[in-house]
């Protein structure tokens, strides 16, 4: 008989006499299970964060703000600038048009739905060229706001998480209403967290002139980003930031980071507690078994077939834990989308939980070695005992 | 009498006792932690008070308000004093100092209680335009003496056309309750805004004292009226509120931290008090040899129970002595800046031996009970 075929016996002995042992099995299950979801469950909000936030970022768009200025809030370009940087060469042209757009960001305060007080939430001021240089941007329902009109459209995101932004609602600015005339998506990248208003129509209800926050555009390959940066840089008295518009988001996504970490501490401190948990399953699955771990032992099995199949049935447990907790934080989380500060703009981003399959495995290595460190030292002891001494404890 | 018994049931499998408090000590040091720094953000909030009223610019945080807002304020019925204050934001990390001077308006110290220096450096910052008062814990972090210069380079431009400040340390400022407000420079606003090329006359935030919290109320709500349709409309309210509202943009993602530390907590408690049951049904037999030998049923229910709380309680002992070894830790790791702002309160002492004896209760009476209602032959034949 081979050696693998005995452990697969005795580990089917051992699995069918879970059943009987239902309670103290569920304890491991149930030990990983729980930690598996809670770190998985944080890790999808850390990934939903970080991928909503650097996915609204291209290689080949570049953001230019004031120098000095990290957001684009507190950032300010003159009309007169965007002029002079429109001629810069590496722009793309459509229609003999340069692909660029002064925006203006500010934040007004609304009521989330169900909330008492109020939060903070972006409103972007654009240009016609700004839709061509996001293509990613699409009405899903009503329609564009006309240009010059105090019209607004509203992010998906905005749309679901604030009270009165729905099509035909007004909302006040000062002493003016701007109307909801459609909602649109941006591929569920930040935009969809934002409220778009004409540029012109945008600098009189915020009373900003002829400025606006930062300039956007589209180059006409990555390469190109070098020729607006050395443009720029030719004019000594523009005083003005140029880079690519995924590396200006990709700053901005540090709070991800940070829940990143959390999950993991949390994950990793909590699979502590269960690896002492389902130690002391597996340390009392095998004293309630001694008799039979005796017999076979007896009967000419050997002992690292024996330690083998308790740790075949450990790591089962476990890898039924970890799909367990995996499936509850799957179920429970992907796709819920909440929403946060985010960094630099003082106003709300909304996200939704991406549980990837990277974060899954992730989730079952962590079941994996807590049933390995809880499985390996009872299976030990067990194969290491005298076989009369075991048989004795009849 | 209890203890011998309590002793003999801790004893008798002393691995499992072991591990048993080992994965409930986990769970405690997770309340523990999360709980004391959650304390973190409501101790904050603590420190502000309602009579004093902010003033921001409403649609830019990071805009500024004219000086002409003071003046207006200043007139308003109910109000005590008027203070302001503008950002130096330095922007190169190569430069001496990181993050933000506050620019200051000369009776800051006065009438802000929360921040104290002493009279000769605010003397020194009134009458030396170039004088700064540097927080007590970024001195210390950088080795600063009265008398060094403080240099940074900043987006505002100076009157001498270049990105340079520098300014002289004539004093220290210590901050009351929250440490990490000593990472900072006070600079003098009129002498600030002076040596200033652009922004000329520009606050960044308007601070108003009132004489009451009620009328500091309607005094909000006033200037908010007054500039409404003005460039530069403002948004005010109560420090205290506009703390909590800061906090509150984070809301939902605590709220799902807390939900899930909730989880956390279940999940390891559900699986210790399974054990712990499982343990005290695995010893009917022994309770049947007890009762021959004469012990009373309340007795031997009551010392079950005993063990039951002994092992919670310890493994609550332990989390919370583990917390409390890692707050120096988390101290030191912070940098200075949560300094005296962390303890556990007792609030989280008590909190954490109350869900230990309800889980110890929850778990053992169960098993202890039925044991001692089986007859004393059903239970010796158990064994």
């Amino acid at each position: 008989m081979s050696f693998i075929r005995q452990v697969l016996l005795v580990t089917n002995m051992n699995l069918r006499s879970i059943l009987e042992r239902s309670g103290s099995s569920l304890v491991i299950i149930v030990g990983i299970a729980g930690s598996v979801a809670v770190m998985v469950s944080l890790l999808a909000m850390a990934e939903g964060l970080s991928s909503t936030i650097s996915s609204t970022g291209e290689e080949d768009r570049v953001i230019i703000l004031r120098d000095g200025s990290s957001s684009e809030l507190s950032s300010g370009v003159a009309m007169t600038e965007l002029d002079t940087v429109s001629s810069s060469p590496g722009i793309k042209s459509i229609d003999g048009e340069p692909m660029i757009a002064g925006e203006l960001f500010a934040i007004i305060d609304l009521k989330k739905k169900g909330a008492e007080s109020t939060s903070n939430l972006p409103i972007r001021g654009v240009q016609p060229a700004s839709f061509k240089i996001r293509p990613e941007i699409e009405i899903v329902e009503g329609r564009n706001f006309t240009t010059g009109t105090a019209e607004i459209i509203v992010g998906k995101g905005a749309n679901n998480q604030y009270e009165g932004l729905e099509i035909g609602d007004q909302i006040k600015v000062r002493d003016s209403f701007a109307t909801v005339v459609g909602i649109f998506s941006s591929n569920g990248n930040v935009h969809e967290s934002e409220i778009w208003a004409d540029l012109a129509a945008a600098q009189g209800l915020f009373r900003r002139g002829a400025s606006a926050s930062s300039m956007i555009l589209k180059l006409n390959s990555p390469d190109s980003f070098d020729e607006v940066g050395l443009f720029v840089e030719s004019y000594p008295n523009l005083e003005l930031k140029v880079q690519s518009e995924s590396d200006f988001y990709e700053n901005q996504s540090s709070g991800a980071d940070l829940i990143k970490v959390f999950g993991q501490v949390v994950g990793y401190i909590m699979a502590i507690g269960a690896v002492f948990a389902a130690l002391n399953t597996m340390y009392s699955a095998v004293s309630t078994r001694l008799v039979e771990i005796g017999t076979l032992r007896a009967l000419g099995f050997k002992g690292t077939t024996v330690l083998l199949a308790l740790l075949i049935e450990a790591l089962l447990l476990a890898t039924i834990g970890g799909l367990l907790g995996g499936a509850i934080a799957y179920l429970l989380f992907n796709g819920y989308t909440v929403s946060t500060l985010a960094g630099g703009s003082f106003s709300q981003t909304a996200f939704a939980f991406a549980v990837t399959g990277e974060i899954i495995q992730q989730g079952l290595t962590l079941a994996l070695f807590v049933g390995f460190i809880g499985g390996v030292f009872p299976a030990w002891n067990a194969a290491r005992r005298d076989i009369t001494e075991a048989l004795r404890s009849i | 009498m209890y203890w011998t018994l309590v002793k003999i049931g801790l004893i008798r499998k002393r691995l499992r006792t072991f591990l048993t408090i080992m994965s409930m000590f986990v769970a405690f040091v997770l309340y523990g932690s999360l709980n004391t720094l959650s304390g973190l953000f409501t101790g904050s909030i603590e420190g502000l008070s309602a009579d004093n009223i902010i003033v921001m610019p409403r649609y830019n945080m990071l805009g500024k308000l004219p000086y002409s807002h003071v003046n207006y304020i200043e007139t308003l019925e109910g109000v005590e004093e008027v203070m302001y204050m503008d950002f130096l934001i330095s922007d190169s990390i190569e430069s001496m100092m990181e993050g933000v001077a506050y620019a200051v308006s000369p009776n800051f110290f006065d009438v802000y209680d929360r921040f104290e220096a002493t009279e000769q450096a605010i003397l020194a910052l009134k009458s030396n335009p170039n004088a700064t008062i540097v927080g007590q814990l970024m001195a210390d972090q950088k080795g600063l003496r009265i008398g060094d210069r403080l240099n940074t380079e900043s987006s505002s431009l100076n009157i001498d056309g270049t990105n340079n400040w520098s300014f002289e340390v004539v004093g220290f400022y210590t901050a009351k309750q929250i440490k990490g407000d000593e990472l900072g420079a006070i600079i003098n606003w009129p002498a600030f805004d002076e040596a200033r090329m652009s922004e000329k006359g520009t606050l960044g935030t308007i601070m108003v004292k009132a004489t009451s919290s009620e009328v500091g109320e309607k005094i909000s709500k006033q200037i908010d009226e007054q500039f409404m349709n003005s460039s530069y409309a403002t948004r005010s309210g109560p420090e205290s509120m506009v703390a909590a509202e800061m906090a509150g943009e984070i809301a939902d993602v605590e709220l799902i931290v807390n939900s899930i530390l909730l989880s956390v907590f279940f999940t390891i408690l559900l699986v210790s008090s399974n054990t712990l049951a499982q343990s005290i049904r695995e010893r009917t037999s022994d309770i049947g040899v007890l009762k021959c030998l004469g012990y009373k049923d309340n007795i031997i229910f009551i010392s079950v129970i005993l063990e039951a709380v002994t092992i919670c309680f310890s493994a609550v002992l332990l989390g919370l002595l583990v917390t409390a070894l890692m707050i120096p830790a988390i101290e030191i790791m912070s940098g200075g800046i949560l300094e005296d702002t962390v303890s556990i309160s007792l609030e989280i002492v008590l909190g954490g031996f109350l869900i230990g004896l309800l889980i110890a209760l929850m778990s053992a009476a169960v098993p202890a009970y039925q044991a001692l209602r089986l007859r004393v032959v059903d239970a010796l034949r158990e064994g």
